[in-house]
């Protein structure tokens, strides 16, 4: 990254950031545009249906997540979003 | 609960008492009592109560604005309702007409609104320049649907000052359109007005509760009457044209329908006795009873008057209110009248209501389809055919 | 409410928008974009702290109509084509508040077409957002007068003879001062015009292109939402400075071209009036 005769005292810090996608399963209705948006495969169609009969999206890979919001600002229902968390394992709540 | 109201000064240029036409005396009626927006659209014959609050609503910091055709005007005006400013626009048959659709809309969302309608020779374009009252159910059947509506209607250009200020304040008590009915000629012709010293303006009610905790369209007092929000306020409330429920969400079930449509009617038909107007002269011991309205009623007066003279047992009124019809009226003079006329200046509309009553008294009617006022002659001779 | 619930209290368990909109509202079609259009709406209104005072949002009849219900603000729905003057009528009767029109190509253009160009005539301070998919939805897939040439709807079942509205163009030619199109997927540059639209003064035109794959797609393309996306990527064209007149919109032979048309800075209506008011009450004052 930097050319060899030009380096930081300190390493840059690399922090991972790690997301939690939240689905409402009642609001959300399959459409399926959040997972066609999503650049890393974190949603998908699940197969367990709501209290509308319908099929709702899952995260089925939360530490792909890399906060593009991208199925947040698509959805037509209101259904997703996303919160930036400290750690692995509030990704995977 | 009663509506709050405050008694405001006549602020108007004019200095009264005043040679005016009925047109400028229904703008300074509506200036009087709080109207602050004007949508318009220029139609014959009541395009003058258009160029007069052109002239004076900039100077009460209102709000006139000539939109580009009738339906524009009226929707103009539902949107400053809710805004909270009081609205009007005037206009004749053919714009009615155009209105009509808007009409319903301001019923559903049961909007504060006065609309004057300046009754011209129709139909379609008709006459523009002539006198008619031809307008009798357009003016209350205009829309589609089931509603009720309250029409009123002048007969003196004092009269269209002091009624626009009574169909501002009915619109704000009771949440609803009012329609004012003036002939033609009385928005054209000239006679002395007197301008009140003082007006009271009615307010709509308003919310008691939170901005979470109300709704819309819920009724809360016996007259059937929701409280308003408006826009710009922290209330948020959804008003549709579609049936609704309280919250005003859409609702297509026959139950939403009918609690919704009934109370809406019930609105304005438990008023009823509040909201008509009439004139009487003669009633004491007249055996026929002439029943007119408008301009035309000044030929019916002098008929009358005629008569009484020679010894005739003849009585007159004179609506100042077209709708809700007066059932009760007619139901009064059932008891004692043996035969009620009906004069207008159309076929026979008004009368269709009156015939409603034949099996207490028998109608006639003296009516003419052109927009040519009757004269007191012509009505006195008809009259003595009927006697 | 959320089915998932965190042991955590900071982090939000509601939609960041929940507080903006009535979900419950949300009746559109699984996968059509209009609700997308509301939450970018709803997202810039949020970002600006607008609250139920300081807005109102109103729509007509259609699909796009419903859309006006969705937000915690004064809504309304009003008659076909009729919402732009009673969006007039409420802004120049209460100047503070922002009002948005959310309407539909055919309650814009066809019925509401006359309203539409005299409000942009007129340069009334208010932002028209009008979502474009050629076709009357709600009412079953009729024509509109955005429907493309050779399409078949329900009304024109051997193929639409009527060539379509420009309504960039007709937008422009009215006389409206900032005038845009986006893709109904592109959400982030509508919620950057929709920012630019409601914080300017005068008319704002924003036409947002969201396929209809219940009505419109199924007689012609026999596709689905991501599939017509898909289609209208392909052949969106984001152009800068490109005039009104050339902005095509032709869904079959492969061109829409999207971008921001017209930006130019005049006085609006409300201003104009109020300048009236103060003209006239001077004069009035030196009369006396």
């Amino acid at each position: 990254m930097f050319p060899s005769n030009r380096r930081p005292i300190l390493a840059p810090l690399q922090i991972k950031k790690y997301y939690r996608v939240i689905v409402d399963s009642e609001q959300c209705d399959g459409c399926s545009l959040c997972t066609a948006f999503c650049p890393l495969e974190v949603l998908e169609i699940g197969a367990q249906t709501n209290r509308r009969m319908l099929h709702f999206a899952v995260v089925a890979n939360p530490l792909n997540c890399l906060g593009c919001e991208q199925c947040e600002r698509i959805c037509p229902a209101a259904a997703i979003f996303i919160n930036e968390v400290e750690s692995e394992l509030e990704a995977l709540v | 609960m009663k509506n709050d109201s405050i008694t405001v000064e006549n602020q108007s240029p004019v200095r009264a008492p005043v040679l005016s036409t009925g047109n400028h005396a229904c703008a300074e009626g509506a200036l009087a009592v709080g109207c602050r927006f004007f949508g318009g659209y220029p139609i014959t014959p009541s395009s003058e109560v258009a160029e007069l609050m052109s002239k004076r609503l900039p100077l009460v910091d209102g709000t006139f604005v000539q939109m580009e055709d009738e339906i524009a005007s009226i929707m103009a005006c539902l949107g400053a309702s809710f805004a909270g400013v009081k609205a009007m626009t005037a206009t004749s048959g053919p714009g009615l007409s155009l209105m009509a659709e808007s009409i319903g809309l301001a019923v559903m969302m049961e909007v504060p609104l006065v609309i004057v309608t300046v009754m011209r020779g129709g139909p379609s374009t008709g006459q523009p320049t002539n006198s008619s009252q031809s307008d009798v159910y357009q003016v209350r059947y205009a829309s589609h649907g089931d509603y009720e509506l309250i029409v009123l209607a002048p007969g003196s250009v004092q009269e269209m000052y002091e009624l626009t200020i009574r169909a501002f304040n009915l619109s704000e008590i009771y949440r609803t359109p009012v329609i004012v009915a003036a002939d033609g000629t009385l928005g054209q012709m000239m006679e002395p007005l007197s301008l009140k010293p003082e007006v009271e303006q009615v307010q709509r009610k308003s919310p008691q509760v939170s901005p979470q905790d109300y709704k819309p369209f819920e009724v809360l007092d016996e007259d059937l009457v929701p409280a308003m929000a408006v826009a710009g306020t922290d209330y948020d409330f959804y008003a549709t044209g579609l049936t609704h429920d309280e919250m005003g969400n859409p609702r297509m079930d026959p139950e939403s329908a009918e609690k919704l449509i009934t109370r809406l009617c019930a609105k304005i038909r438990r008023a009823r006795t509040h909201i008509y107007d009439w004139e009487t002269y003669g009633l004491e011991d007249a055996r026929l009873v002439v029943l007119a309205y408008g301009v035309n009623a000044r030929g019916v007066r002098e008929a009358a008057e005629r008569m009484r003279a020679e010894g005739h047992k003849i009585g007159m009124v004179r609506l100042k209110s077209l709708w809700p019809f007066p059932d009760e009226l007619m139901d009064q003079l059932g008891h004692r009248v043996q035969k009620v006329v009906v004069s207008e200046l159309n076929n026979g509309m008004l009368i269709r209501e009156v015939e409603r009553f034949r099996h207490r008294f028998s109608v006639a009617g003296i009516t003419v389809p052109t927009p040519v006022p009757l004269r007191p002659s012509e009505i006195y001779h008809r009259l003595l055919e009927e006697i | 409410m959320l089915q998932q619930s965190t042991s955590d209290g900071y982090h939000q368990t509601e939609h960041p928008l929940a507080e903006m909109l009535n979900l419950h509202r949300f009746v559109f079609c699984s996968g059509c974009l209009i609700g997308t259009v509301i939450t970018s709406l709803a997202t810039c209104l949020k970002e600006e702290n607008l609250t139920a005072r300081d807005y109102a949002i109103v729509s007509g009849i259609g699909c796009t109509g419903r859309a006006s219900g969705c937000f915690k603000a004064p809504a309304f729905h009003t008659t076909h084509g009729r919402a732009i003057p009673f969006a007039t009528g409420l802004k120049l009767a209460k100047p503070r508040i922002k009002v948005f029109v959310l309407s539909g190509d055919g309650d814009i253009s066809a019925i509401g077409g006359n309203h539409f160009i005299h409000a942009a005539r007129r340069n009334i301070d208010i932002s028209v957002i009008c979502v474009n998919n050629s076709v009357y939805g709600m009412t079953g897939g009729q024509a509109a007068p955005t429907t493309q040439l050779g399409d078949i709807t329900s009304t024109t079942p051997y193929g639409n003879v009527e060539p379509p509205f420009n309504l960039v163009d007709l937008a422009a030619a009215s006389g409206a001062t900032y005038v845009a199109r986006w893709p109904g997927y592109d959400t982030l540059r509508l919620q950057k015009s929709l920012r630019k639209g409601m914080n300017r003064r005068g008319f704002s035109f924003i036409e947002v292109i969201v396929p209809c794959f219940t009505q419109y797609g199924r007689r012609n393309r026999k596709e689905g939402t991501i599939e017509m996306m898909e289609g209208l990527r392909a052949i969106v064209d984001l152009r800068v400075g490109c005039p009104p007149h050339e902005a095509v919109l032709d869904l079959n032979n492969g061109l829409a071209v999207c971008g921001e048309f017209v930006e130019t800075d005049g006085i609006g209506f409300i201003e104009n009036l109020q300048n009236l008011r103060e003209r006239v009450k001077e004069r009035n004052a030196g009369k006396e």
